[in-house]
């Protein structure tokens, strides 16, 4: 019994240990590696797996993976056909400091089972600049700067500023050498770069010979520098890091047997990898300013040789309607650091900002390519307009000179779209428009009032007469008056004149009525006399003659005061002696005499 | 003969008062369109009213509202500035006014006026041309009438009375003349425009050759201040100055 279920159980661990033997999940990885050194790590699975599970890489730096790859091979073994497929789970790792460390393993999941990997045991050593193959020669072979060395050359001793120039890494060695890395690139200050090292075809290799040594040369990397500032710039050394193999030098064995030479190689006469730094030159370049002189006010950095045209989608449009205008410069330069000028519209187009592309490609004369801005335009207004063209200047250093290229010019014709007014009212915004337009207008009038447009009365020759007919009437008004005035005034100095003869008259027509003692026509005279003649003196009217009237006037033509008193007492006198009693012709006779001397001295008053 | 002179006389008189009447039917027709909201074609009957050569504020009012009414604010603004040349006290065509030119795109910050500046237009708002023309003849007749008196006068008090009396009515006839020759002046001129190109751009020189200073759109007020071949010298509200072709605007 026993017997039997111990030949189970081995059999049941044979056929166990025969399954995990059909799965094979390996690691393979360098055994050796300097401090530094990037090195690659595989697992290798002999079938599908899933859920790969990287180990944690605790000493190294993971440099990238895991990367995985398939490969699959068929066997026909004396007829019988085998297919295996291989995965590879890939990792970059890079060796950080010494010692002896360990790869872990890794997980896979197999036919619902979990799988292990090998692991592996790696030797961190010093970078002593040459690694120790088989041969174990106790002077490790060294490679000099003679058999391999870097040159950096530029195509241009000088420049402009803005100009561009190439830079060409070139590695010149006599022993075959791989695995080359940068190990520190130069910070191109003061430059702006472009690598165009071509990575997709074969490195060029050429054979040259310098000082007596041919050399293999091989241009690693090409860039094109732009400088951005002028003076001397100095690019900073470039430093590769590669391998070399170099021939182990048995001194037994140089030059005694051409059969061993001859066969070295084939027989694999030992190689030594030895690792070697190489370093290009400080290299400098002189960068020149562009002439001030004309320098012309457009100019804003472009540098090359450069064509520069303009297209428009359409020249006739409504107004609110959009069109694109687009400017395209081409040509060898610093394409990707120049400015389109931004083009001038008119009044009222509203400009957004231009879409720019740029396309550039590098040959062996450099980088050209092209550069658009694409402007879409929306006139707000109708009308027609001449779009100014736009200049574009860019120096040529070949030439040493500014070029000033221009744009085509357009014509437009803008109509008016039946939406124009309302964006009117958006110019017109603001809060007091809106306010205004909620109100509507007035209604129309309804009596028209209508006449034909009437003169001016002002200054015609209307106005003018009217006025003139105006002063007429009124001169002629006063002329009018004043001669009245005259002629009554003449009447008046006349009477005055003949007062005194007609008062004598009377008088003596009263003296003889006196004489012939005709008492009622004597008094009758006397007083017409005296009143008559102090009417016509003082030229009152008869109808105003009375005591207190005369009296007035007389004292008012400053006649003495007994005059006027004997004249008052006189006339008294009169009226009282033709009714009173005594002697006719006595009081005729003293009245008369009174008479006449009265008017004599009033005479000489008035 | 004289029944033919008569008869002719009559028959003109009929004819005018016939044309009249013909005008003020269109314009009651033309009331009508506009208020059946169908102002394009009462705008066409204005129109050929005003080319027979008539014109009155209500006419040119009723022609800036249908404008108006049609979103032609330029137009509409024209006709009511053109109104408001022969009524300036007028409230309603006033308020349109400025609604109108509320929604031209335009918006230019008068100068303020000097306040004397300003009563003294608005004095001389209240008659028209021919108004102040009337007056000024009767003040002067009723001066020439005080001046008679004064000279004729007998009596100091009258005299006196007279003299002061005739001095203020120099004063006033002085101040019709003016007003009279004022407005007469402006009424005869042409000399404000309303814009009518959609965009102009305002030069600094009779060319187009000349800086661009500022560009105007259409309904906007200008006052033509000189004239050169073919390009007319403006001034805008707030004061600035420039030239601009003569055929972008259309003068009243």
């Amino acid at each position: 019994m026993r017997k039997i279920g111990f030949i189970v159980l081995f059999l049941m661990t044979a056929l166990a240990l025969k399954a995990q033997d059909d799965v094979s999940f390996k690691v393979i990885c360098k055994r050796q590696v300097v401090v530094g050194e990037q090195f690659q790590v595989s697992y290798e699975l002999n079938g599908d797996g899933k859920n790969f599970e990287a180990p944690n890489f605790n000493n190294f730096e993971k440099i990238g993976g895991p990367f995985s790859s398939t490969s699959s091979s068929v066997q026909i073994i004396n007829g019988s056909v085998t297919k295996t497929n291989t995965h590879t789970y890939s990792f970059y790792l890079r060796a950080i400091k010494e010692g002896k460390f360990t790869i872990p393993a890794a997980t896979i999941t197999v036919d619902k089972k979990k799988v292990k990997s090998t692991t592996m045991e790696i030797e961190v050593v010093k970078d002593s600049g040459s690694v120790a193959g088989g041969g174990g020669n106790s002077s490790g072979p060294s490679v000099s700067a003679k058999d391999v060395f870097l040159e950096a050359s530029l195509n241009k001793k000088s420049a402009y500023l803005g100009e561009q120039v190439t830079l060409t890494y070139k590695i010149y060695y006599t022993l075959p050498i791989s695995q080359l890395s940068i190990s520190k690139a130069p910070s191109y200050s003061g430059f702006w770069t472009k690598d165009i090292t071509d990575n997709n075809g074969t490195i060029q290799q050429s054979s040259i010979v310098r000082n007596g040594t041919e050399y293999h040369v091989a241009t690693i990397q090409e860039i094109v520098l732009i400088p951005q500032k002028t003076g001397t710039l100095t690019i900073d050394p470039l430093d590769i890091s590669c391998i070399a193999q170099v021939k182990n030098e048995n001194r037994q064995q140089r030059g005694y047997d051409p059969f061993d030479n001859f066969f070295g190689d084939i027989m694999g006469t030992s190689y030594t990898n030895v690792k070697k730094e190489v370093k290009s030159q400080p290299i400098s370049i002189e960068v020149l300013a562009m002439p001030a002189k004309d320098k012309p006010e457009s100019f804003k950095g472009a540098v090359g040789q450069f064509t520069f045209t303009s297209t428009i989608d359409k020249t006739e449009m409504k107004s609110n309607d959009a069109f694109t205008i687009t400017y395209t410069v081409s040509g060898k330069g610093n394409i990707e650091l120049l400015d389109i000028p931004r083009p001038v519209f008119p009044p009222d187009f509203e400009v957004y900002d231009p879409k720019i592309t740029t396309n550039t490609k590098n040959n062996s004369y450099g980088l050209s390519g092209t550069k658009k801005a694409e402007y879409v335009v929306i006139p707000r207004v109708s009308g027609t307009f001449d779009l100014t063209p736009t200049e574009f200047t860019y120096f040529d250093p070949a030439k040493s000179r500014y070029v000033t290229l221009k744009s085509d010019s357009y014509h437009l014709r803008v109509e008016r779209s039946a939406n124009e007014g309302s964006s009117g009212i958006i110019y017109a915004g603001g809060q007091e428009a809106i306010k205004v337009v909620g109100s509507d207008i007035h209604h129309i009038m309804l009596k028209g009032n209508l006449k034909k447009e009437s003169a001016l009365l002002f200054a015609s020759p209307v106005y003018f007469v009217i006025w003139i007919v105006m002063v007429l009437i009124f001169v002629s008004a006063l002329v009018v008056y004043k001669r009245v005035n005259k002629f009554n005034h003449n009447q008046v100095l006349v009477r005055n004149k003949k007062a005194t003869k007609i008062a004598k008259k009377r008088l003596q027509n009263a003296y003889n009525y006196l004489k012939i003692k005709d008492q009622s026509h004597f008094y009758e005279e006397f007083s017409q006399a005296l009143w008559g003649y102090i009417s016509d003196k003082l030229n009152i009217a008869r109808s105003q003659l009375s005591m207190d009237t005369v009296k007035e006037m007389m004292s008012g033509k400053n006649v003495p005061e007994d005059i006027v008193n004997q004249f008052i007492e006189l006339l008294n006198n009169c009226e009282f002696a033709r009714f009173a009693p005594g002697d006719p012709g006595k009081k005729m006779e003293e009245l008369y005499e009174k008479g006449v001397e009265v008017i004599t001295k009033a005479e000489k008053n008035l | 003969m004289k029944k033919l002179y008569i008869s002719i006389v009559l028959v003109l008189a009929a004819c005018g008062m016939m044309a009249q009447s013909l005008q003020d039917q269109k314009f009651a027709k033309a009331n009508y369109y506009y208020n059946e909201s169908r102002f394009d074609t009462a705008v066409v009957i204005y129109e050929s009213i005003i080319s027979e050569g008539y014109v009155s504020a209500p006419l040119l009012y009723n022609t800036g509202n249908a404008y108006f009414k049609m979103r032609n604010y330029p137009m509409a603004i024209l006709n009511y500035e053109k109104a408001l040349k022969l009524d300036p006290d007028n409230d309603e065509i006033k308020q349109n006014l400025a609604i109108a030119n509320a929604l031209i795109t335009d918006k230019i910050e008068p100068i303020p006026e000097f306040f004397m500046t300003k009563w003294w237009k608005n004095a001389g708002n209240k008659l028209s041309a021919n108004g102040w023309a009337v007056l000024s003849l009767i003040l002067f007749g009723i001066l020439l009438v005080v001046l008679f008196f004064y000279f004729t006068a007998h009596t100091r008090g009258l005299k006196k009375a007279m003299f002061f009396t005739g001095v203020l009515l120099l004063l006033l006839c002085v101040c019709s003349v003016i007003f009279a020759s004022q407005k007469s002046r402006y009424m005869a001129e042409r000399s404000e425009a309303i814009v009518m190109t959609p965009t102009i751009t305002v030069k600094s020189a009779p060319s187009s050759s000349g800086t661009d200073l500022f560009v105007l759109h259409e309904g906007t007020k200008v006052e033509i201040v000189d004239h050169t071949d073919g390009w007319d010298k403006i001034k805008i509200a707030d004061g600035s100055v420039g030239w601009m072709p003569e055929s972008t605007t259309i003068k009243y």
